[in-house]
């Protein structure tokens, strides 16, 4: 059996989900950290 | 992710993409407690509790960390035996010296995930805060 197809999915879901968590987890930091500072001028 | 992965890595390996033996099957109770843990501390959030019942949970869930740790030694089932012990390894080394470089590029990965979300919570925090000031003054 040929393993690089799985290898290839493998590594494909590990980056893939990896980026999104680390994406999401910028993201809704940013965005709570703009709230604040537009709270804290006001 | 590891269920996920480990699963895809199975089917060339061991000719299954599931098996229920012992080291797979408490990988997947540690899932579903962990998809209880998160259930129950959005509920104790939303009831405005301060997170003990979900900390408790959490400390009692841990009892499955050692379970998975010597579930290779106790069932011996499709999983192998442990690669690294006190008197050696049996992983090749062309595959054994990339493990510590990924163990240390994944931890900084948790740890950046980890001090983003701190710094999300404590901005909503802030934000609660001043609203709250803002509602009583």
């Amino acid at each position: 059996m040929n393993p690089w197809p799985f290898v290839i999915a493998a590594y494909s879901i590990a980056i893939g989900l990896t980026s999104a968590l680390l994406i999401l987890s910028f993201t809704a930091m940013r965005r709570a950290e703009a709230a604040a500072d537009m709270i804290s001028r006001k | 992710m590891c269920l996920i992965t480990g699963s895809i890595w199975g089917r060339p390996t061991w000719g299954t993409w599931w098996e229920w033996d012992g080291r797979l099957t408490s990988m997947l109770v540690l899932f579903f407690l962990y998809l209880g843990y998160i259930a129950l501390a959005s509920a104790e959030r939303e009831r405005g509790g301060e997170g003990r019942i979900a900390a408790i949970y959490g400390l009692v869930g841990a009892v499955n960390l050692p379970i998975i740790h010597y579930s290779v030694l106790w069932w011996r089932t499709l999983h192998q035996g442990e690669s690294i012990g006190l008197t050696g390894s049996t992983i090749d080394n062309s595959i054994l010296w990339p493990l510590p470089l990924t163990m240390v590029g994944f931890t900084c990965l948790f740890g950046a995930a980890v001090l983003m979300r701190m710094r999300a919570e404590l901005a909503e925090a802030k934000v609660e805060a001043r609203m709250r000031r803002m509602g009583t003054v």
